[in-house]
């Protein structure tokens, strides 16, 4: 399994630094990486949703100017949160594919940038940030219905592929 | 519902993620030496991998960027237009303009890159979404950068570099909150500290404006290169676009709008000098008088 980890984690690098960075709508590029993580937590639990989260971010975080370990942080939170929420959902539909990550980074990016502004990056957070949420909300809930699947392959799990609820973890 | 077993460990790997977190973030708020190094040979590792990458998609991108800047483009254009014509305008209004231009050339002496070794560097397209506060270039320690060198444009200053790898760093750029710099103002001569206060603002300056100094909007401004100051003399800076008076304290602040056009950077030259080095090379040539200070 940490082979598929490893695998998907650097594909997803490498597709946010080479295409997504690039891929702009406004200015506005999709969070790969964060998507991942929540899609991640979605079909992996919250342990090792948030392990993936924090792995994922401290990955991009290495070509961000905001402090190392950031995006660790908010990218673990929101696969955690994720992974715990997904208890709560018993019959999987396509709503809740897109609506999940969706939530998940919607949590993500608003940790990431009140961790920024208590951390003393407060450029972070500009007449822009709602904008940008937004964006990216939509771009990774798009993002989410290939990082599922693609999870769910990492993990060996069933989350999301049957009618039912079948946690990984158990 | 989980079962204790589960809660126990989720508590675990909560407590093991939060404590990393916090280890790494004040390491790097510290600037721990192993760690920048453990990063930047993590960087060079994938960087083979993420060159691959860019190749097999830039037809890609390069598609998707002429489909969504044809607008800017053309706006860009029709800007450039106005301002040519603007030009030209000015340019048959007078021989006294020509003359006042004339005057304020030889004043400012702008030749900021004659005799000093510079390499051109590309601005590489930002990672995420919210770093805006400095630009990322695709030359390194390899090209003989070093933390502090000068970025400019044509136009004027740029920023500094501030993180040197060995094929890539960053510029801050002068708008950025906090970012100061020694500044001279043409004209009335005043040496002050001008302050970044945040990007897409002007700069600001205060210390060092005397009470009584004449300053007018559109005087020019060039780095000042008093002693100690991480940029060589007389490079335009910007001009002033207002000053701001304190009743109450007689202090002038005034506001600077800087030349280099921050927002669309797409190639800045580093100068190649640094100000230790510049030091170093006084203390050597100018040892016999300045050994007793």
């Amino acid at each position: 399994m940490l082979f598929r980890v490893g695998l998907v984690l650097i594909s997803t690098l490498v597709l946010q630094l080479a295409l997504f960075s690039e891929l702009r709508i406004n200015g506005v590029a999709a969070q790969l990486l964060l998507a991942a993580s929540v899609s991640a937590g979605l079909t992996g639990g919250p342990d090792r949703g948030s392990a993936f989260g924090f792995a994922a971010g401290l990955l991009i975080d290495l070509y961000l100017p905001t402090p190392f370990g950031l995006s660790a942080a908010a990218y673990a939170l929101a696969a955690g949160v994720i992974g715990l929420a997904r208890d709560s959902v018993i019959e999987r539909s396509p709503l809740t594919l897109l609506g999940f990550p969706a939530m998940g980074t919607a949590i993500g990016l608003v940790a990431f940038v009140l961790g920024a502004v208590a951390l003393g990056f407060s450029e972070v957070h500009t007449g822009s940030t709602g904008r940008i949420l937004i964006t990216v909300v939509l771009m990774n809930a798009i993002a989410g219905v290939v990082l599922v699947p693609v999870t769910r392959w990492m993990w060996h799990a069933n989350w999301g592929n049957g009618s039912t609820i079948r946690s990984s973890l158990t | 519902m989980s079962a204790p077993g589960q809660a126990g460990r989720s508590r675990l790997t909560l407590i093991i993620l939060v404590l990393l977190t916090i280890t790494v973030i004040t390491l790097d708020l510290q600037d721990f030496g192993p760690l920048k190094r453990g990063q930047a040979t993590v960087r060079d590792g994938v960087e083979p991998v993420t060159a691959a990458g860019d190749s097999v998609f830039s037809p890609v991108t390069n598609a998707w960027k002429s489909l969504t800047d044809y607008d800017d483009l053309q706006l860009e254009n029709e800007s450039l237009r106005a301002e040519l014509d603007e030009l030209r305008g000015t340019a048959i209004s007078g021989q006294a303009a020509v003359e006042t231009l004339d005057e304020l050339l030889r004043e400012i002496d702008i030749d900021i890159l004659s005799g000093v070794d510079t390499t051109l560097a590309r601005v590489t397209d930002p990672t995420g979404n919210f770093d805006d506060f400095t630009v990322d270039i695709d030359r390194g320690s390899r090209d003989g950068l070093l933390v502090g060198m000068p970025a400019v444009t044509g136009a004027g200053l740029v920023g500094k570099v501030v993180e040197v790898e060995a094929d890539r760093s960053q510029v801050e750029l002068i708008t950025e909150a906090g970012f100061g710099l020694g500044v001279r103002i043409i004209g009335p001569g005043d040496i002050a500290l001008a302050r970044g206060v945040g990007r897409g603002e002007h700069l600001e300056a205060a210390e060092g404006v005397a009470d009584g100094s004449r300053i007018l909007q559109g005087m020019s401004v060039v780095t000042s290169g008093i002693e100690g100051s991480p940029f060589p003399p007389d490079i335009p800076v910007g001009v002033v676009a207002g000053v701001e008076v304190d009743g109450a304290e007689l202090q002038q602040k005034v506001l600077i709008r800087p030349v280099a056009d921050l927002e669309r950077l797409t190639f800045v030259t580093i100068i190649l000098w640094s100000h230790d080095a510049d030091l170093a090379e006084v203390s050597d040539t100018g040892s016999s008088d300045g050994a007793g200070e």
